[in-house]
């Protein structure tokens, strides 16, 4: 309201300067022209209007009588000069004066001027109309009360300074109400202002609060600092509202197993999460705003997201990273709408390596299964055949055939159970670490394998050591190796053979070693024992009840324990196998060997 | 930097990063294709060496018009070589990919063969740097620079290790002369590749800095930059 106020008065102020400055012309005008025609109609004034121009002056009007003394007298126009001193004569005689004047002239012509000036105020009186002008006239004894007024000035009126002054008047009345209500509308707001200064200094120098957004300001006082209060605690509730949406979504994004990355239409980076991160290597901190290319330089994912760009439609696309690829992907990109009308791509990425590892695994589980049951199930399968063909009817016949179904069950079993666990091991379940004494870990492997050793005649040395070994690893890990190397070491030793155990410690490894003075190893067996199934003496693996499982199963399980196995041996002489483990393991998964 | 030169150095560098992209598959699979003793992997690397040939030459044309074009000047005409430069070596190091897959494709007939640890061991070392250069490169990193051109005695040194292991083998087993020709070749390879990614490196430093750093054996660290 106020400022409607004070633009309507300054709009006022502009019209009445507008309105004053043409009313003071028209009426000046006017004015002069009634002045002008005053003094032309004037019995007794003989009036000569002239311009004053650099060059000269220039008549402009002259009045009747004027002329008419003109013609008698041959009035002449001269230059206005200086007024010379006034006579005696007081305001008002000017006629007397000039004829006294005129009386001392010559008659013969205008040789001799006298020149007067006449009084203002007489001028006024005569005419009623306020005049400024110099007056110069010639002097002729015959022409009495005629006086010469030759104006050289511009003639104005006093009601024209009533005028301006209440025209000023207005004016400065209009310019004091504006600036007074203006002054009463900036001294409000200087207050609402200082009232808020200190919320506006906390607000400007407070770094960017957790919880809110806008602090409340203190001054609730001002009408501005209510209306400030009610819009802050609702931009805060807003802020509020928006974070905890966005803080719950970043949590759900940064746990995701699966990795997302977003780009716009440039290919520039919008988002990526920390699985994604870590799936394809970006180590970069600075990748968000950055060209695809300059972040990530793996050729398929760059092409799938060229091709969603380009085509609109989603594709999916397998593929291996990592140091030697280990890593296992399975990537998706699909169009991602990005509003006006553009369109980025949306990549997801899912780590399929454990799933192709257990694929594998299956795999190969199947096809071995198939082809190592095979041979044990074709000989039951032959052996009932037999018993169902006749044989059942012989009763030591049948007795050997059953003893042999038996048998082959045992050795289908022990072969299951022997795939099983390697299977397990090729997953990596068998992983636990624990404190234990290797030496009495030990102990029960020997105790279980001595009596089949006593049987073959075949000694067993039990290790030296008298104090314990202690390793911190898998046990059970630990006991199964101890066990199948015993187990080897006896089956391929003859009577009067040693198995000897030793076991130590060097530095950080702790070694077992088995060593026999048995059959040995062929060279070109050595590289292959340790391959599933593989059996180097086949006949005696099979009366023993050999899998060929049995080494591989103590690889396995000597690299998921982050040890390593070897083999060394002399055909006919002997074999030592060794295994050397951490003695702290740090546990990982198995690695696939073929 | 004017417009149009900002424009066609984007176009040249982004297909320098896709063909480096391509080139780093390419050594990993080789070496697995070695290491596993998978032909098929092998003939898919050394099929891609013609398309890495005519994207290098496609690149060196752009960069050669922009020299003639828009004659670049101070930072601008360090960054452009630079990328001729790193793009030449790419295309070496793709080379020295294929080598190593013929001789992955060789050693395929011999599965029984013991490819000696430290192979793996120094693959891996090489893969890195080459990776690690080309961040360097990405990311004008020249900490990561300096370290990838220190890394390149480690590849030296596993190359000599891998060397001993295999003369050691042959002297034990004759039998395995051939494959352990074939795998001695493909570890000169990957040192020969890792010498390239040192010269990456090396580029990267003197993008950077504008300091030529090749042939200084005493580097390092960084010296002190320009004012």
């Amino acid at each position: 309201m106020r400022q409607t106020i004070t633009k309507a008065l300054a709009a006022w102020s502009v019209v009445s300067i507008a309105i004053g400055v043409t009313c003071s012309y028209l009426i000046q005008r006017n004015w002069e022209a009634d002045a002008r025609a005053s003094i032309l109609q004037d019995a007794h004034t003989a009036a000569l209007f002239v311009t004053s121009i650099p060059q000269g002056e220039q008549p402009i009007e002259a009045s009747p009588v004027w002329k008419d003394l003109q013609e008698r007298f041959d009035l002449a126009v001269l230059p206005l000069r200086e007024p010379v001193a006034r006579t005696d004569a007081s305001p008002g005689e000017v006629g007397a004066s000039t004829n006294d004047a005129a009386s001392s002239r010559d008659t013969g012509g205008s040789s001799r001027e006298t020149r007067g000036q006449l009084d203002p105020a007489s001028a006024l009186v005569r005419s009623g109309i306020g005049y400024r002008l110099s007056v110069d006239w010639p002097l002729q004894p015959s022409v009495q009360g005629i006086h010469a007024l030759r104006c050289t000035r511009e003639l104005s009126s006093p009601r024209l300074h009533w005028w301006w002054l209440v025209w000023a008047g207005l004016n400065a009345g209009s310019v004091g109400l504006a600036f007074i209500a203006h002054r009463s509308l900036t001294h409000r707001s200087e207050e609402e202002a200082s009232l808020m200064k200190p919320w506006i200094d906390r607000v400007g120098s407070s770094a960017a609060s957790e919880t809110e957004l806008l602090p409340i300001p203190d001054s609730e006082e001002a009408p501005l600092g209510r209306m400030m209060s009610g819009v802050g605690k609702h931009v805060n509730q807003t802020y509020a509202g928006v974070k905890n949406a966005n803080d719950r979504s970043e949590l759900v994004f940064r746990n995701l197993g699966e990795g997302v990355l977003a780009v716009d239409d440039q290919t520039h980076v919008l988002l990526a999460n920390r699985a994604l991160r870590r799936l394809l290597q970006i180590t970069d901190a600075e990748y968000l705003n950055r060209p695809l290319l300059e972040v990530l330089r793996v050729p398929t994912v760059s092409d799938m997201v060229q091709f969603v760009l380009s085509h609109q439609e989603q594709c999916e696309e397998e593929i291996e990273s990592g140091e030697q690829q280990e890593v296992f992907m399975r990537v998706q990109a699909r169009p991602l709408p990005l509003g006006d009308n553009r369109v980025g791509a949306l990549v997801t990425v899912r780590d399929e390596t454990m799933l192709k590892r257990i694929e594998r695994i299956r795999r190969d589980f199947v096809s071995n299964a198939s082809h190592e049951l095979k041979t044990p199930l074709a000989a039951i399968r032959a052996y009932a055949e037999t018993l169902q063909m006749g044989a059942v009817n012989d009763p030591e016949a049948a007795n050997r055939f059953l003893l042999n179904i038996i048998s082959q069950v045992d050795r289908t079993d022990t072969l299951v159970q022997g795939m099983l666990q390697l299977a397990r091991v090729e997953v990596g379940k068998t992983t636990s670490a624990q404190r234990f004494d290797a030496l009495a870990a030990l102990s029960p492997c020997i105790a279980t394998i001595r009596p089949i050793a006593s049987g073959k005649g075949v000694e067993v040395v039990e290790p030296a050591s008298e104090h314990p070994l202690w390793i911190q690893s898998d046990r059970d890990g630990f006991q199964t190796i101890a066990t199948n190397l015993l187990s080897n070491a006896v089956r391929y030793t003859d009577k009067g053979d040693t198995v000897t155990v030793r076991l130590s410690q060097e530095s950080s490894v702790l070694k077992l070693e088995v060593e026999d003075t048995g059959v040995g190893i062929e060279a070109e067996d050595l590289e292959r024992i340790f391959e599933r199934f593989y059996r180097a003496h086949k006949d005696r693996a099979v009366e023993t009840g050999g899998t060929g499982l049995g080494l591989a199963i103590v690889k396995h399980l000597a690299h998921a324990l982050g040890g390593t196995v070897q083999a060394n041996s002399r055909p006919q002489q002997g074999s030592t196998f060794v295994v050397e483990l951490p003695v702290n393991a740090p546990i990982s998964r198995a690695r696939t060997f073929t | 930097m004017s417009r149009h030169l900002k424009h066609d150095m984007d176009d040249a560098y982004h297909r320098l990063l896709a063909l480096s992209g391509q080139v780093e598959v390419m050594i990993s699979t080789a070496v697995k294709s070695l290491v596993e003793r998978e032909a098929s992997l092998a003939e898919n690397v050394i099929a891609e060496d013609e398309s890495i040939d005519r994207i290098e030459v496609r690149i060196e044309e752009e960069c050669l018009k922009m020299l003639a074009l828009h004659q670049p000047v101070a930072a601008d005409l360090r960054r452009l070589t630079t990328m001729m430069k790193i793009n030449n070596d790419l295309e070496q190091i793709a080379d020295y990919a294929c080598s190593v897959a013929s001789r992955a494709r060789d050693l395929s007939q011999h599965s029984m063969f013991p490819v000696p640890d430290l192979f793996s061991a120094m693959a891996q070392e090489t893969a890195r740097m080459v990776r690690e250069g080309l961040n360097a490169f990405v990311n004008f990193d020249l900490d990561l620079a300096f370290h990838v051109i220190k890394s390149d005695d480690q590849v030296d040194k596993l190359n000599g290790q891998v060397i001993d292991q295999l003369t050691e083998l042959i002297q034990r087993e004759p039998q395995w002369v051939e494959p352990a020709f074939y795998c001695f070749s493909a570890a000169r390879s990957l040192e020969e590749i890792a010498d390239h990614a040192a010269n990456v490196a090396e580029d990267v430093v003197y993008m950077v800095d504008g300091v030529i750093v090749r042939h200084r054996h005493n580097v390092l660290q960084p010296e002190a930059p320009k004012s």
